[in-house]
Protein backbone atom coordinates (compact mmCIF):
# COMPACT_ATOMS: atom_id res chain seq x y z
CA UNK A 1 0.00 0.00 0.00
CA UNK A 2 1.02 3.47 -0.57
CA UNK A 3 0.27 6.65 1.32
CA UNK A 4 1.18 10.13 0.80
CA UNK A 5 3.45 11.37 3.57
CA UNK A 6 2.99 15.03 2.17
CA UNK A 7 4.07 17.78 -0.42
CA UNK A 8 7.83 19.11 -0.24
CA UNK A 9 10.11 21.29 -2.57
CA UNK A 10 12.23 19.99 -5.12
CA UNK A 11 14.75 22.95 -6.84
CA UNK A 12 14.56 22.36 -10.63
CA UNK A 13 17.68 23.64 -11.82
CA UNK A 14 17.11 23.93 -15.22
CA UNK A 15 14.14 26.97 -14.37
CA UNK A 16 15.78 27.52 -10.49
CA UNK A 17 12.76 27.49 -9.59
CA UNK A 18 11.42 25.12 -6.53
CA UNK A 19 8.84 22.64 -7.35
CA UNK A 20 6.24 20.46 -5.61
CA UNK A 21 7.27 16.98 -4.78
CA UNK A 22 5.25 14.02 -3.10
CA UNK A 23 6.43 11.77 -0.69
CA UNK A 24 5.21 8.24 -0.40
CA UNK A 25 5.56 6.07 1.70
CA UNK A 26 5.47 2.82 -0.15
CA UNK A 27 6.33 1.84 -4.04
CA UNK A 28 3.63 0.95 -6.34
CA UNK A 29 3.30 -0.64 -10.19
CA UNK A 30 3.55 3.34 -11.21
CA UNK A 31 6.73 3.72 -9.38
CA UNK A 32 8.24 0.37 -11.08
CA UNK A 33 6.93 0.90 -14.67
CA UNK A 34 8.91 4.68 -14.22
CA UNK A 35 11.71 2.60 -13.17
CA UNK A 36 11.38 0.17 -15.91
CA UNK A 37 10.68 2.59 -19.18
CA UNK A 38 12.37 5.94 -17.75
CA UNK A 39 15.01 4.85 -15.30
CA UNK A 40 16.37 1.47 -16.76
CA UNK A 41 16.76 2.25 -20.70
CA UNK A 42 18.36 5.65 -19.84
CA UNK A 43 21.07 3.54 -17.40
CA UNK A 44 21.53 1.16 -20.14
CA UNK A 45 22.18 3.50 -22.89
CA UNK A 46 24.31 5.60 -20.37
CA UNK A 47 26.77 2.50 -19.91
CA UNK A 48 26.95 1.75 -23.46
CA UNK A 49 28.10 5.25 -24.52
CA UNK A 50 30.26 5.45 -21.90
CA UNK A 51 34.27 5.62 -22.25
CA UNK A 52 36.19 2.88 -20.00
CA UNK A 53 37.15 6.30 -17.83
CA UNK A 54 33.93 7.30 -17.71
CA UNK A 55 32.34 4.38 -15.80
CA UNK A 56 33.09 5.71 -12.53
CA UNK A 57 32.29 9.57 -13.10
CA UNK A 58 29.20 8.99 -14.84
CA UNK A 59 27.39 8.21 -11.60
CA UNK A 60 26.82 4.60 -12.35
CA UNK A 61 27.44 2.93 -9.49
CA UNK A 62 23.81 1.87 -8.53
CA UNK A 63 22.95 1.23 -12.47
CA UNK A 64 22.74 -2.83 -11.60
CA UNK A 65 19.84 -2.15 -8.64
CA UNK A 66 16.90 -4.42 -10.09
CA UNK A 67 13.92 -2.14 -7.90
CA UNK A 68 11.55 -4.94 -9.69
CA UNK A 69 13.55 -7.82 -8.04
CA UNK A 70 13.38 -6.18 -4.75
CA UNK A 71 9.83 -5.06 -4.43
CA UNK A 72 9.01 -8.60 -5.75
CA UNK A 73 11.74 -9.77 -2.91
CA UNK A 74 10.80 -7.50 -0.05
CA UNK A 75 7.43 -6.07 -0.69
CA UNK A 76 5.40 -8.41 1.39
CA UNK A 77 8.19 -8.41 4.65
CA UNK A 78 7.42 -6.41 7.71
CA UNK A 79 10.86 -6.01 7.82
CA UNK A 80 11.41 -3.45 4.59
CA UNK A 81 9.25 -0.18 3.77
CA UNK A 82 9.95 1.38 0.91
CA UNK A 83 9.77 5.40 -0.12
CA UNK A 84 9.18 6.94 -3.27
CA UNK A 85 9.22 11.10 -4.64
CA UNK A 86 7.16 11.73 -7.54
CA UNK A 87 7.62 14.93 -9.53
CA UNK A 88 6.63 16.14 -12.44
CA UNK A 89 4.37 13.21 -13.32
CA UNK A 90 7.42 10.40 -12.55
CA UNK A 91 8.89 8.79 -10.05
CA UNK A 92 12.48 10.98 -9.02
CA UNK A 93 13.64 9.12 -5.95
CA UNK A 94 13.47 5.63 -4.57
CA UNK A 95 13.94 4.32 -1.24
CA UNK A 96 14.13 0.87 0.78
CA UNK A 97 15.16 0.67 4.35
CA UNK A 98 15.24 -2.44 6.52
CA UNK A 99 13.60 -1.84 10.34
CA UNK A 100 15.71 -5.14 11.69
CA UNK A 101 19.66 -3.96 11.67
CA UNK A 102 21.32 -3.13 14.79
CA UNK A 103 23.66 0.23 15.75
CA UNK A 104 27.87 -0.65 14.96
CA UNK A 105 28.17 3.24 17.00
CA UNK A 106 30.62 2.42 20.50
CA UNK A 107 28.05 3.96 23.10
CA UNK A 108 24.85 2.42 21.29
CA UNK A 109 26.16 -0.64 19.60
CA UNK A 110 23.17 -3.22 18.88
CA UNK A 111 20.55 -0.81 19.97
CA UNK A 112 17.93 -0.84 16.80
CA UNK A 113 18.12 1.27 13.44
CA UNK A 114 16.79 1.80 10.65
CA UNK A 115 18.75 0.74 7.81
CA UNK A 116 18.49 2.39 3.95
CA UNK A 117 18.77 -0.74 1.94
CA UNK A 118 19.00 1.54 -1.69
CA UNK A 119 18.31 4.94 -2.09
CA UNK A 120 18.50 6.38 -5.53
CA UNK A 121 17.57 9.31 -7.21
CA UNK A 122 16.46 9.29 -11.14
CA UNK A 123 19.13 9.52 -13.60
CA UNK A 124 18.31 12.38 -15.10
CA UNK A 125 18.93 14.64 -11.91
CA UNK A 126 22.70 13.32 -11.32
CA UNK A 127 25.66 15.49 -11.67
CA UNK A 128 28.31 13.02 -13.60
CA UNK A 129 25.05 11.15 -15.44
CA UNK A 130 24.03 14.23 -17.67
CA UNK A 131 25.38 17.65 -18.03
CA UNK A 132 21.73 19.34 -16.82
CA UNK A 133 21.02 17.47 -13.94
CA UNK A 134 17.26 18.44 -13.48
CA UNK A 135 15.83 17.91 -9.31
CA UNK A 136 18.42 18.68 -6.71
CA UNK A 137 16.76 17.45 -2.94
CA UNK A 138 15.98 14.20 -3.37
CA UNK A 139 19.15 12.86 -1.24
CA UNK A 140 17.84 15.12 1.65
CA UNK A 141 14.35 13.93 1.20
CA UNK A 142 14.59 10.56 1.33
CA UNK A 143 16.93 10.22 4.48
CA UNK A 144 14.63 13.13 6.48
CA UNK A 145 12.06 10.09 5.57
CA UNK A 146 14.48 7.30 7.23
CA UNK A 147 14.86 9.95 10.53
CA UNK A 148 11.48 10.15 10.81
CA UNK A 149 10.74 6.56 10.51
CA UNK A 150 13.16 5.75 13.03
CA UNK A 151 11.91 8.46 15.68
CA UNK A 152 7.98 6.60 15.05
CA UNK A 153 9.67 3.51 15.34
CA UNK A 154 11.29 4.24 19.09
CA UNK A 155 15.10 3.94 17.78
CA UNK A 156 15.56 7.26 18.71
CA UNK A 157 16.45 8.77 14.80
CA UNK A 158 19.28 6.25 14.11
CA UNK A 159 20.23 5.58 11.05
CA UNK A 160 22.84 3.37 9.01
CA UNK A 161 23.67 2.50 5.63
CA UNK A 162 26.57 1.59 3.43
CA UNK A 163 27.68 4.26 0.56
CA UNK A 164 28.25 4.14 -2.65
CA UNK A 165 31.92 5.52 -3.18
CA UNK A 166 30.24 8.49 -5.45
CA UNK A 167 28.04 9.67 -2.32
CA UNK A 168 30.49 9.04 0.34
CA UNK A 169 31.27 12.50 0.99
CA UNK A 170 27.89 13.63 0.85
CA UNK A 171 26.98 11.61 3.90
CA UNK A 172 29.88 12.06 5.06
CA UNK A 173 30.44 16.03 5.16
CA UNK A 174 26.84 17.71 4.09
CA UNK A 175 24.93 14.88 6.47
CA UNK A 176 27.91 14.37 9.44
CA UNK A 177 26.93 10.76 9.12
CA UNK A 178 30.00 8.64 11.26
CA UNK A 179 31.72 7.47 9.00
CA UNK A 180 33.21 3.36 10.33
CA UNK A 181 35.49 2.79 7.49
CA UNK A 182 35.11 -0.13 4.45
CA UNK A 183 33.15 -2.99 5.64
CA UNK A 184 34.70 -6.15 4.51
CA UNK A 185 31.31 -8.20 4.82
CA UNK A 186 30.01 -5.95 1.92
CA UNK A 187 31.84 -5.35 -0.63
CA UNK A 188 34.40 -3.48 1.29
CA UNK A 189 31.65 -0.42 0.83
CA UNK A 190 32.19 2.36 3.72
CA UNK A 191 29.95 2.26 6.81
CA UNK A 192 28.01 5.30 8.06
CA UNK A 193 25.82 5.99 10.70
CA UNK A 194 23.80 8.61 12.36
CA UNK A 195 23.98 8.93 16.04
CA UNK A 196 19.88 9.74 17.82
CA UNK A 197 21.98 13.33 18.31
CA UNK A 198 23.17 14.02 15.54
CA UNK A 199 19.47 12.66 14.17
CA UNK A 200 17.58 15.51 16.52
CA UNK A 201 20.32 18.10 14.78
CA UNK A 202 19.67 17.30 11.64
CA UNK A 203 16.10 17.62 12.08
CA UNK A 204 15.71 21.00 13.61
CA UNK B 1 -6.45 -7.66 21.13
CA UNK B 2 -5.24 -9.15 24.60
CA UNK B 3 -1.89 -10.78 25.20
CA UNK B 4 -1.47 -12.92 27.35
CA UNK B 5 1.98 -13.67 28.65
CA UNK B 6 3.75 -16.32 31.73
CA UNK B 7 5.58 -14.58 34.03
CA UNK B 8 8.81 -15.71 32.58
CA UNK B 9 7.41 -14.41 29.18
CA UNK B 10 6.46 -11.33 30.72
CA UNK B 11 9.99 -10.80 32.21
CA UNK B 12 11.99 -11.27 28.81
CA UNK B 13 9.74 -8.75 27.09
CA UNK B 14 10.56 -6.33 30.15
CA UNK B 15 14.29 -7.32 29.76
CA UNK B 16 14.49 -6.64 25.89
CA UNK B 17 12.32 -3.67 26.37
CA UNK B 18 15.17 -2.09 28.80
CA UNK B 19 17.98 -3.29 27.01
CA UNK B 20 16.87 -2.17 23.65
CA UNK B 21 15.37 1.21 24.84
CA UNK B 22 12.60 0.87 23.16
CA UNK B 23 8.78 -0.14 24.37
CA UNK B 24 7.12 -3.92 24.87
CA UNK B 25 4.87 -2.94 21.89
CA UNK B 26 8.37 -2.16 19.60
CA UNK B 27 9.93 -5.28 20.76
CA UNK B 28 6.71 -7.17 19.60
CA UNK B 29 6.85 -5.12 16.47
CA UNK B 30 10.68 -6.12 16.12
CA UNK B 31 10.09 -9.94 17.32
CA UNK B 32 6.90 -10.30 14.16
CA UNK B 33 9.13 -8.67 11.51
CA UNK B 34 12.06 -11.05 12.57
CA UNK B 35 10.07 -14.02 12.97
CA UNK B 36 8.29 -13.45 9.50
CA UNK B 37 11.49 -13.24 7.87
CA UNK B 38 13.02 -16.20 8.90
CA UNK B 39 9.64 -18.18 7.57
CA UNK B 40 9.55 -16.22 4.38
CA UNK B 41 13.29 -17.91 3.99
CA UNK B 42 13.03 -21.10 5.53
CA UNK B 43 9.77 -21.35 3.28
CA UNK B 44 12.20 -20.77 -0.10
CA UNK B 45 14.88 -23.86 0.95
CA UNK B 46 17.27 -21.70 2.84
CA UNK B 47 18.55 -22.20 6.25
CA UNK B 48 19.50 -20.35 9.54
CA UNK B 49 22.95 -20.85 11.03
CA UNK B 50 24.25 -18.70 14.03
CA UNK B 51 28.15 -18.52 13.97
CA UNK B 52 30.48 -18.10 17.03
CA UNK B 53 33.72 -16.09 17.73
CA UNK B 54 35.84 -19.45 16.12
CA UNK B 55 33.59 -19.06 13.23
CA UNK B 56 31.99 -21.97 13.86
CA UNK B 57 28.32 -22.80 12.39
CA UNK B 58 25.19 -24.27 14.20
CA UNK B 59 22.31 -24.38 12.14
CA UNK B 60 19.13 -23.69 14.03
CA UNK B 61 16.25 -25.41 13.99
CA UNK B 62 12.42 -23.98 13.45
CA UNK B 63 9.83 -25.76 14.73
Amino acid sequence: MKTLIGTFDLLNRLTGKFEDAQLYRGLDAKNLSDFEQNWRPLFEQRRRKARPEELLTANLQDAHWDWTRKAALWGNLLAYEAFTIEADGLTQGLMYVNKMQLSRVAGQQGAPLIYVELLATAPWNRHGFTETPKYKGVGPIMIQAAISLSIEEEFKGRVGLHSLPQSESWYREVLGMIDLGPDPNYQNLKYFELTAEQAERLIK
Amino acid sequence: MTLNLTETEMSTLDDLSARKDISKTAVLRQALRLYQMIEERLARGDKLYFEDNGKEKAELMML
